[in-house]
């Protein structure tokens, strides 16, 4: 099966329909009358929303900025570029802080990451998640702890570390509600 | 070198209701765990510990209630919303070996593996397997095979012989011929239990014995479609991929009430939620109903008066929205309600439906008409952006106390911010 990436998608029409674009102010159809029209079957790929300035087919004059429009930056891109692998962990405590991991983040994991010494991993342990330094390799690595007031420290492990993912980012609220 | 032919490979998650709950849930990895279906009714997916004790898919939950308890197995309400989202995951991560998947079911999809550069297809299933595994956290076996059917029986294959390690390639003549000379008729795909008896009458016990049979004796006692089922055995392909899923021509939407229900009033309400629970269905498809069926039931076992009964309304053009499809419960329960009775069950079907854009446009005129459109995507709007039934009719109720029984779900851990699995630091 072959893939269309929609080039632009907006809304347009009392009903919303969603209409496929192919140059920035330039409709080309319904987006469920173009699949109907095509002679095999395509998987539109709808994710690129790109910024089409408010649709009105063929009236008015054409915005000067119709040639030179870009995607906006799109954060979740640069956060999570392996969207169906991330996952997001809430933080609970303050023994990470010294590698700038506080209580109240919201960890960003990224299970297609490789677990390294040195990451900051999310890990297995006694039924529950803790988030930690990964040091040494599998089958004796070691998770540390990073606190401020303290040096650095082992956690005691009864079994052998069970990495469940990196951690590629950590989000830090500075508005608390 | 490599290698270009016709081929399917079947990627199916073990257990994958229990392996997603254990992905979020450090604590069940050294429990047995079990998951319910809706209402909490009877097993439905079980990991291989319950399956050594004697644990079958179906048993209802009073019987199995109690071994469950003495071995201390997690027995889970279904979480449809977590497995749903975790099936996007892995077919996002199959879709990087190919753009030929066919999503089969919420935990098995078809990869076309025609036009793939393989050199060592069971390799290549170990790398399947291996990268749903490290970026989803899901255990998968993979079948690979000429047709559908031969990829399916390899998979099944793949689980159940511990040596295969979860890859078995029936492009390879004597592994196929080992296996299918010993696989159960009754388990090749497509041959049901009126299908099975025939064939034993016939000798068949094996799918070996099945590839064996002339065809046309096979057309005789199985029709075309047991004749396809031979032929896909011996490798000729009759099914191809399809990416996409053939129009549904009619969906319904019925629970067993999670309470008996006695009131009019509640029987109205669980009718309304469903009636919106279709349209959402609905107009998320892109299609309209001409009609709408609602039936109603008591218990069908047990003690006390038995009582079904089902009721059809004709819109006059095909709709989508909840307005009109709630008032057709309201109108309809009026010809189906007895009262006196314990209801167990109750439904909305729609049936034949048709296109969204097809359907006749309505008379310019009809303002009424029109508002509702609007408001019905206004609906849709708002739902989607601030979760399911921010905004609902009234009519579907509020306490609910004859929705579906659930009182063992994990919570939603993708899906809502609320319910993210934390990690202490």
């Amino acid at each position: 099966m072959q893939v269309a990436r929609a080039i632009g998608l907006t809304r347009a029409g009392g009903g919303g329909e969603r209409v496929l674009v192919i140059a920035s102010s330039r409709v080309i159809c319904v987006l469920d009358m173009f699949r109907a029209l095509l002679p095999v079957p395509v998987r539109i790929d709808e994710r690129p929303l790109l910024p089409c300035a408010p649709v009105r087919a063929g009236c008015g004059f054409p915005s000067p900025a119709d040639d030179y429009i870009e995607d906006p930056i799109d954060l979740i891109d640069r956060l999570c570029p392996h969207r169906h692998a991330t996952f997001l962990f809430p933080i609970v405590g303050s023994s990470m802080t010294g590698r700038k991991v506080h209580d109240g983040d919201v960890a960003i994991v990224d299970r297609a990451v490789t677990p390294r010494a040195g990451r900051l991993v999310i890990a297995c342990l006694d039924g529950g998640f803790v988030l930690r330094e990964l040091r040494g390799r599998a089958p004796t690595a070691e998770l540390w702890e990073h606190p401020t007031d303290r040096p650095p420290r082992r956690t005691p492990t009864s079994e052998e570390v069970e990495v469940w993912g990196v951690v590629r980012s950590t989000v830090t609220p500075h508005l608390h509600r | 070198m490599t290698e270009r032919r016709a081929g399917f490979a079947l990627v199916d998650a073990n257990a994958f209701y229990c392996s997603c709950e254990r992905l979020f849930d450090p604590a069940l990895a050294t429990r047995p765990v079990l998951v319910l279906s809706n209402n909490d009714g009877c097993a439905i997916a079980r990991t291989a510990e319950v399956k050594a004790l004697g644990i079958k898919m179906g048993d209802p939950w009073f019987r199995i209630r109690r071994t469950c308890e003495e071995n201390a197995v997690a027995a889970l309400s279904s979480n449809y919303t977590l497995y749903g989202d975790i099936s996007r995951r892995v077919n996002a991560v199959l879709e990087g070996f190919t753009p030929d998947v066919e999503i089969y079911s919420i935990d098995e999809s078809f990869l076309g593996t025609d036009g793939l550069r393989i050199p060592d297809r069971v390799a290549w299933g170990q790398a399947v397997r291996q990268r749903v595994a490290a970026e989803v956290g899901i255990p998968t076996c993979v079948g690979l095979g000429p047709t559908k059917t031969l990829a399916k029986v390899a998979n099944r294959a793949a689980k159940t012989m511990p040596d295969l390690d979860g890859v078995c390639d029936f492009f390879e003549p004597s592994v196929r011929d080992a296996i299918l000379s010993r696989f159960p008729v009754e388990d090749v795909w497509g041959v049901g239990p009126a299908t099975e008896r025939k064939l034993k009458a016939l000798g068949c016990e094996t799918a070996a014995d099945l590839l064996a049979l002339p065809e046309r004796q096979a057309r005789q006692a199985l029709t075309v479609v047991g004749a396809r089922i031979v032929r896909e055995l011996r490798g000729d392909p009759c099914h191809a991929l399809e990416h996409v899923p053939p129009r549904r021509k009619g969906m319904a939407v019925t629970r067993s009430f999670g309470a008996r229900v006695t009131t009019r009033a509640a029987l109205a309400q669980a009718l309304a939620f469903y009636a919106q629970r279709a349209s959402e269905k609905l107009r998320r498809a892109g299609l309209c109903t001409p009609t709408l069926t609602a039936f109603v039931q008591t218990r069908r076992y047990g003690s006390g008066p038995r009582y079904a009964a089902q009721a059809t309304e004709r819109f006059i053009e095909p709709v989508s929205d909840a307005v009109a499809l709630v008032r057709a419960t309201s109108r309809l329960l009026n010809r189906l309600w007895r009262p006196g009775l314990a209801y167990a069950k109750a439904g909305v079907v729609l049936q034949d439906l048709v296109r969204g854009s097809a359907r006749q446009l309505p008379l310019a005129l009809d303002h009424r008409r029109q508002a509702r459109d609007t408001l019905a995507a206004v609906m849709d709007e708002v739902n989607a952006r601030h979760g399911r039934e921010t905004v609902r009719l009234a009519a579907t109720g509020i306490d609910r106390r004859w929705s579906v029984r659930a009182e063992r779900r994990s919570p939603a851990y993708t899906t809502r911010w609320a319910d993210m699995p934390t990690a202490r630091a």
